[in-house]
């Protein structure tokens, strides 16, 4: 790890601080912990961070730069679905469901920066009130793709009841703010 | 509810919600703190739209969970068995309940104050990590479950489907990335 990726990483999991449930600022030995429990990767554009089909087994808290995923749909043809920007986390179901594989692969579209989190970092263990903001993050980000799943399905009712169908692979292209 | 009922329910949960090998005693202390409902079939736990009070431990029996259409009608959008952390959305972003929770069968919650459960939330120690973990495995499978509802209504409603829209969907929960 560069001195630079570890100073990005304790910028942004400090960051973090404020918005967790503790509201109380972060202490260096807390970040510092948490950035050696987890240690960052930096990536080139470009560079795969994951690959579609492998075994899932961990998430990534992306620190800096941007992510594309994008699925395989033939023999040299792929489809961009989403583009993941610094702050996010992506991949936590691995975490928390075991035996999955990837989805979809994730590549640098820029010089990027990502914490790799694995499931160990978050059984309980040493207090660490980094982790706690981690925690609280990763929590909020799947309340709001919950939520946005419910309103689809209202649309989707809503959609079927207009005899209109219910939304399909464009609509959820939109959805995911993906791309062709 | 007796200490080894506690305990007996607190390693149901940890066990669930891939903690099998945690001390029960944090949580199983964290039961006690809580209020003990018993509930009949039919009887509801919560409706849509309620202002989120409680979190709560689904320890016996089932759940439907039901949300309103735009007819104004109820539709089943899955079930809980036990044991299953129930309503956790709306406890912990203080937001409105999402949908209607209502026994399947006769079942047995405690329910904790959204207050209290912000304050053990915070906590970095035990008990906190311990509920943390619980809630973070409880929004992936609600996620997952709720996905494959959509995926259902899609499937339904699509005469071709679309060959990738499953892995949309994945995508759409944020599956394994």
């Amino acid at each position: 790890m560069t001195e630079d990726a570890a100073a990005v990483a304790r910028r942004r999991i400090a960051a973090l601080g404020p918005t967790g449930w503790g509201r109380s600022a972060l202490s260096d030995a807390d970040i510092d912990a948490l950035v050696r429990a987890a240690p960052p990767v930096e990536l080139a554009a470009g560079d795969v961070l994951a690959r579609e089909g492998e075994p899932a087994d961990r998430a990534f808290f992306l620190l800096a730069g941007r992510l594309r995923a994008s699925v395989t749909l033939g023999p040299d043809k792929e489809r961009t679905v989403n583009e993941i920007a610094a702050g996010e986390v992506t991949g936590e179901s691995a975490l928390f469901l075991t035996g999955g594989r990837r989805s979809a692969t994730l590549t640098a579209l820029e010089p990027s920066t990502a914490l790799v989190l694995r499931r160990e970092l978050f059984l309980p263990g040493a207090p660490n009130l980094a982790l706690v903001a981690l925690e609280s993050h990763i929590l909020a980000g799947l309340a709001r793709r919950i939520e946005r799943t419910d309103a689809q399905i209202v649309e989707a009712w809503r959609a079927a009841s207009a005899g209109k169908g219910a939304p399909g692979r464009v609509g959820l292209l939109a959805l995911l703010g993906g791309t062709s | 509810m007796t200490d080894p009922d506690l305990r007996r329910h607190a390693e149901r949960l940890l066990a669930a919600h891939a903690l099998a090998d945690a001390d029960p005693a944090p949580l199983a202390g964290l039961l006690a703190r809580s209020g003990e409902r018993r509930l009949a079939t039919g009887q509801p736990l919560f409706q849509e739209g309620d202002a989120a009070g409680e979190l709560t431990f689904l320890l016996e029996g089932r759940v439907s969970v039901l949300k309103k259409d735009p007819a104004g009608n109820d539709r089943q959008i899955g079930s809980w068995f036990a044991p299953a952390l129930v309503g956790g959305l709306a406890a912990v972003e203080g937001a409105r309940r999402s949908a209607s929770c209502v026994a399947g069968a006769p079942s047995i919650v405690a329910t904790l104050p959204a207050a209290d459960v912000r304050g053990v939330l915070a906590d970095p120690g035990p008990v906190g990590a311990q509920l943390r973990f619980i809630l973070l495995a409880a929004f992936t499978e609600a996620l997952s479950n709720t996905t494959q509802h959509l995926r259902e209504l899609l499937a339904e409603s699509q005469a071709a489907p679309s060959p990738d829209i499953d892995r949309l969907l994945a995508l759409l929960h944020g599956a394994k990335r």
